[in-house]
């Protein structure tokens, strides 16, 4: 579960990246964070895996108070959350696996499950036989779905994406939304920000609109 | 750390994990990835190891330099092992016999030689060489013991003045140990003037490593960045960074080693001259312990520079 409540964050220069900010996205739900531009939607998603803190107010997850949280329990938290970015965040002086591997090595894997579990999120996101393929020689698509594996590969219990289809053409950013709701459907939560409203609309999901860092709307899912 | 989603998310994923066996293959790697980047960038690695021995060798040559006035020291000091007590002209067989049975229960005292009136007024004349001594009413020249000490330091030989001070039959003794107090401070000094060096220059090496350790870490910054998102330890990300400060500092020990050695061999004749003006025979050559010092003392360097600029810079990023 992520809650926030009375959320801010306020920036050096005094302008606020986020006010007042509330709402609870229960275990295994999934939910689109929309809005324009510099709306407040990646600093709200940074709080959740404690890159950066609030200004005033608390984030909970799974009823934890973050801001009770010491910096070396930070890395327990951050392995349960797989994030995806718009800008991929990849390694690219290394191949596809070691980039998907990386989650894997650092919370402790024996190779032989480092393999079996690259391997499986790979295919989850059809990428499998590209293994020893380099960054530099994939598409953008491509690219984003080693993101997406990358960050599933843990098997984390939340999903966070960054506009992680904001380079991408209408029919791959369809595939990979079908890919989060995929993981939404076997218990993971997931919330997704992005301000492609037109692809947003195609899946049945709650959406919390923000502007100018507050939320303006909380719209529950469409049937 | 508790929490219903962060237990859950557990689950069967740890059993699959062996944290341990994890931490010594992670251990591996760093020592691997440390060598592959020293070959990746052989000038500006190599550039920094030289910086470091040609810092690391100047204490230890001047603790080399200690080394040998304490050698040159212990050739003269042998001489110097021997102290001559005048004794009064009122003191008898009885008081002589007496401070002879003193002097036997020093352990500083190893061997003790008594020189009666006669014989040194015999020796004087030799040494002289002056006719009519014969004709002196009597002998002015007092009793002597000389003694050999087991050694010649001269906290030893100031202990046994000391004693001998205390004596009643003693007159006078040659104290003659200010050269030797000399010769001990100036060694002190070297030991000191390498320590404060080392000290000093030690911390030079922690700005010259830290420096290219900070280079190193702006070009891997997305790595860390991305490393703490994922769930990196500041420990997970410091290994490869301690790994390369030791290895560097350790290679620097190496290179200051045989900047000494060659430092010995280059000056090894003027000394083993000068030794052999006084009869003895020195060959010099580095000291394994001092190898082992300025190895140590590099690695250490080293590992310190990287947790320093390390912490400092892996902190900023990986935490908010």
């Amino acid at each position: 579960m992520i809650e926030f409540a009375n959320v801010s964050r306020r920036y050096a220069n005094g302008q606020f990246g986020l006010q007042d900010i509330n709402f609870r996205l229960p275990t295994g739900r999934m939910a689109f964070l929309t809005g324009h531009s510099g709306a407040g939607k990646s600093t709200l998603l940074r709080l959740i895996p404690a890159l950066d803190r609030p200004t005033s107010g608390k984030v909970l997850i799974g009823g934890y108070d973050l801001n009770k949280m010491g910096h070396h329990q930070y890395p327990k938290l951050r392995r349960q959350i797989g994030v995806v970015f718009q800008d991929h965040h990849l390694l690219t002086d290394r191949p596809v696996f070691d980039n998907v591997a990386l989650p894997l090595q650092v919370s402790g894997y024996l190779p032989g499950d480092v393999r079996r579990r690259v391997d499986a999120a790979l295919d989850k996101v059809g990428l499998l036989g590209r293994q020893r393929a380099r960054i530099e020689e994939l598409s953008g698509g491509e690219q984003q779905r080693v993101n997406i594996a990358r960050a599933l590969v843990n098997r984390p219990r939340i999903l966070l994406a960054d506009e992680p289809t904001g380079n991408l053409d209408p029919d791959l950013s369809r595939d990979i939304f079908d890919r989060f709701f995929e993981f939404h459907a076997v218990g993971v939560t997931v919330l997704i920000a992005s301000h492609d409203v037109e692809l947003l609309k195609q899946y049945p999901v709650p959406r919390i609109a923000l502007n100018e860092g507050r939320i303006s709307a909380f719209e529950e899912a469409e049937s | 750390m508790s929490g219903p989603a962060i237990n859950e998310a557990r689950g069967n994923s740890e059993k699959s994990r062996r944290p341990m066996a994890a931490w010594r293959r992670h251990h591996r790697q760093c020592l691997r990835g440390a060598f592959m980047r020293l070959l990746r960038r052989p000038v500006g690695a190599w550039a920094t190891i030289l910086v470091l021995g040609v810092v690391l060798s100047l204490p230890a040559l001047v603790m080399t330099l200690g080394h040998q006035v304490e050698r040159l020291g212990a050739i003269w000091m042998s001489d110097a092992a021997r102290m001559d007590i005048y004794l009064a002209t009122d003191a008898d067989e009885a008081a002589r016999g007496t401070l002879r049975d003193w002097l036997d229960r020093q352990a500083t005292v190893a061997e003790q030689r008594v020189i009666p009136p006669e014989e040194g007024l015999e020796a004087l004349t030799e040494r002289l060489h002056i006719d009519g001594m014969d004709a002196l009413e009597s002998n002015p020249l007092p009793w002597v013991i000389e003694l050999t000490l087991s050694d010649a330091r001269s906290d030893t030989r100031l202990a046994l003045a000391e004693g001998l001070r205390a004596q009643p039959a003693v007159a006078e003794f040659s104290s003659g140990d200010d050269w030797i107090q000399r010769l001990e401070q100036i060694r002190a000094f070297f030991d000191e003037l390498g320590w404060w060096l080392l000290l000093l220059l030690g911390l030079t090496v922690v700005f010259v490593v830290s420096n290219t350790l900070r280079l190193e870490l702006h070009e891997r910054r997305r790595e860390i960045a991305l490393i703490a998102l994922i769930g990196g330890t500041e420990r997970y990300m410091l290994r490869p960074l301690l790994y390369d400060g030791t290895l560097s500092g350790l290679l620097g020990g190496v290179v200051a080693s045989g900047l000494v050695g060659v430092a010995m061999s280059v000056t090894s004749g003027p000394i083993e001259r000068f030794a052999a003006s006084y009869g003895a025979a020195i060959s010099p050559q580095i000291d394994p312990a001092l190898v082992l010092l300025l190895m140590s003392a590099g690695a250490l360097l080293g590992w310190l520079s990287a947790q320093v600029i390390g912490r400092f810079y892996i902190g900023r990023l990986s935490t908010p």
